[in-house]
């Protein structure tokens, strides 16, 4: 019992200690300041419910480079990003080609009669996966550079920052800027479009809304040809599901 | 106090409620920036003319035809072509209407779009069809009928050409457009002008003295340009003193006529019409320092738009003919700053690199296009006209300046050394594809776009 005992020492030795609290008048100040934490409070609630705050944009930390006059051009900026890329590509065309000539090479000897036909459609093959090969792709993300450029930073983001793993909405915008293209003449000039799409609990694309249009109609098909080519998404999580069902995901063509 | 603490805590439960993420409250979807795009070239189809009515020499006009629009359109730099030795359909047994072949022969090779057009040879006149698919849908684009002498076919070539620019871009066809320049191939300089492709290449005037910096008017009738000329003047003593000095001149090509626009003491010189074509924004140095004014053409009085200790030049008018942008070295080095058309609200564009002069419009207003000295002499750079978005469009390739937008915004013409003689260039906006456009006239500068809309205009 020495703790009680020690406790009634200190009553013992302060016995007007409860009744001080209780006598102690709020001060002015409090009240005072109590008077705005409500009012603006109450300023808080009343502005979230009329007026709704602009959506809050989900994008990559950026970084930005030396202010300057940019020191490389827009294709060598591009040739620096696809040195790592070029010789993939390379190897794989090579072996298509390889299989192709094989191929041929023993129908001729089969049927002579059948030469000129295979070598035509081979030709037109050539011809084919020349006009195919990628054309130049005007944006890159660069490295780091003179110039005021944006490049990427790391590209943790929102929930993910805290995670350190690309979230839903991640894979979803991998998917639709994988598939975003548009013929040159488009990309040159500065359009946006903001199209909100729904998703099924499975990942199939519902429907397409315009939220901003972009004023021109091949633009908006672009925008429109580059969500469908995405379809079908993988599933939402499970609790995201009902939200992107019937609210959607907000998209913005670049912005 | 139990109270105010019952409140304190409903309120946070309800701000918590409330708060903008908490999405169905604030009913704003998730918002992810998808970026820029991949910009691909568009795949097309052109096979050759087709020829109704056997006419002689119907099929070198065909085939003439058909490589003027192939140029053209390859020019462009937006397309692929997909050759014959790709196509399935057989092109001479295949019509030119969708009832007469089937898209799906074009779909499988993978062509967007696809060109088909036939021509008639009769008595001296060619009508040529053309109809444009979009492959993909399976829909026409457009179909033209075009008519033309047999002398003309190069015309109906390019006139195609624009129609097929246009229905895909929405954008004007530069192919009957002409660049205007000073070249100094007769040892002075002289204005010349040639076709967008640096063909027929026309000496404008003839003066035997420095004439240069050329400038179209909007409707491409005249050209303004800056001359050295004598001025004589007495003195009280009787004696004649002669003195070089620079103005300013207007060509007409209709009548073939000069008039003389401002003869003020000292430079009169970098004009550029107003988009109204009533004025022209030029440099004037008669106050002793070199200032930016605007000159009515009609009265010839000059209105003052800059007033700065250093010196400012190279106005350029905005399409809209709202803004001026124009250089200025009142900071130190010389910047390019854009102003009002009246001289308010100037504003600084360039804060980097040694010296930035000759800033260009883009018609569509997207970009300004200047000449910036970074290391070795001076390479072509675009910003955006709110001062953001620098890129470098030239580098190690001699000194470039003089750039000027292509009318459709997709070019841009220039002046480079490279080749150690100055010469016109054309490369895309992007710095991409360069072309040199002018050969044996000399030293050739200040290149000078016209607009498309003088392009059906006969060629003075």
């Amino acid at each position: 019992m020495l703790r009680n005992g020690w406790i009634d020492k200190k009553m013992s030795m302060n016995p007007s200690y409860e009744s001080k609290t209780t006598d102690l008048p709020l001060g002015e100040g409090v009240i005072w300041s109590l008077i705005a934490h409500l009012t603006l409070g109450i300023i808080v609630v009343l502005k979230s419910l009329f007026l709704p705050s602009a959506p809050e944009r989900y994008i990559p930390s950026l970084k930005v480079d030396l202010v300057a006059l940019p020191d490389l051009t827009p294709e060598e900026r591009h040739n620096l990003s696809l040195k790592k890329s070029k010789s993939k590509t390379q190897s794989e065309k090579k072996e298509v080609k390889k299989k192709a000539a094989s191929k041929g090479k023993q129908l001729i000897q089969q049927r002579k009669a059948r030469k000129t036909k295979i070598k035509s459609a081979l030709s037109r093959i050539k011809s084919i996966t020349e006009v195919q090969e990628e054309a130049q792709t005007e944006d890159t993300t660069p490295d780091l550079i003179k110039g005021n450029f944006l490049s990427k930073g790391s590209s943790l983001s929102g929930e993910a920052k805290e995670k350190g793993e690309p979230t839903y909405f991640d894979q979803v915008l991998e998917r639709v800027r994988a598939h975003w293209t548009l013929p040159i003449w488009l990309a040159r000039q500065q359009l946006s479009a903001q199209a909100v799409i729904y998703l099924s609990p499975t990942g199939d694309l519902i429907s397409i809304r315009f939220q901003k249009p972009s004023g021109s109609t091949q633009f908006d098909e672009a925008v429109k040809s580059s969500i469908r080519k995405s379809a079908p998404f993988p599933p939402p999580p499970t609790e995201l599901a009902p939200m992107i069902q019937s609210g959607g995901i907000l998209l913005g063509f670049p912005l | 106090m139990n109270f105010l603490n019952l409140s304190f805590i409903s309120l946070l439960a309800f701000y918590s409620l409330v708060s903008p993420h908490h999405s169905a409250w604030a009913k704003s979807q998730p918002y992810l920036a998808v970026g820029k795009a991949k910009a691909k070239k568009t795949i097309m189809a052109f096979p050759s003319i087709k020829i109704s009515k056997k006419e002689s020499g119907s099929k070198s006009i065909a085939q003439a035809i058909h490589k003027v629009v192939k140029n053209d359109l390859v020019f462009m730099d937006l397309f692929k072509f997909l050759g014959p030795e790709g196509y399935i359909e057989k092109t001479e047994k295949a019509g030119l209407l969708p009832d007469k072949f089937k898209f799906s022969d074009w779909t499988t090779v993978k062509v967007q779009i696809l060109l088909k057009t036939g021509i008639e040879v009769k008595e001296g006149k060619i009508t040529l069809n053309a109809y444009l698919y979009d492959v993909e849908k399976g829909k026409q684009i457009i179909s033209k009928k075009l008519i033309a002498s047999t002398k003309d076919q190069q015309t109906l070539g390019h006139t195609l050409a624009n129609e097929v620019v246009e229905a895909l871009t929405g954008l004007p066809g530069i192919f009957l457009t002409k660049i205007a320049m000073a070249c100094d191939r007769t040892g002075k300089k002289e204005v010349y002008i040639m076709n967008f492709d640096g063909s027929a290449v026309k000496q404008i005037t003839s003066h035997r003295s420095n004439a240069f910096a050329p400038a179209w008017s909007p409707d491409g009738t005249k050209l303004a340009y800056s001359l050295y000329t004598r001025h004589h003047k007495k003195k009280e003593s009787g004696q004649k003193i002669t003195k070089k000095n620079m103005d300013l001149y207007e060509f007409d090509f209709k009548t073939r006529s000069i008039r003389l626009l401002s003869n003020r003491k000292g430079i009169n010189s970098g004009a550029h019409y107003h988009p109204s074509g009533k004025s022209i924004a030029l440099t004037m140095s008669f106050l002793g320092n070199p200032e930016i004014f605007s000159l009515d053409r009609k009265t010839r009085r000059a209105t003052r738009l800059t007033k700065s200790w250093g010196f400012d030049v190279d106005p350029a008018w905005s399409p809209d003919g709202k803004k001026l942008a124009y250089v200025s070295s009142k900071t130190g080095k010389p910047m390019i700053f854009v102003m009002n058309a009246d001289g308010s609200s100037k504003k600084r564009l360039t804060y980097a690199g040694r010296y930035n002069s000759t800033p260009a419009w883009s018609p569509q207003s997207q970009k300004i296009a200047f000449a910036g000295w970074l290391d070795k002499g001076f390479d072509i750079f675009t910003i955006n006209p709110d001062g953001t978005n620098i890129q470098r469009l030239t580098k190690k390739q001699g000194s470039n300046e003089d750039p000027d937008f292509s009318p459709d915004g997709n070019f841009i013409a220039f002046s480079s050394d490279r080749t150690g003689k100055r010469n016109i260039y054309v490369m895309n906006v992007d710095g991409s594809y360069v072309k040199r456009l002018t050969y044996g006239l000399g030293n050739c500068s200040t290149p000078r776009w016209s607009n498309p809309a003088q392009a059906t205009r006969p060629a003075p």
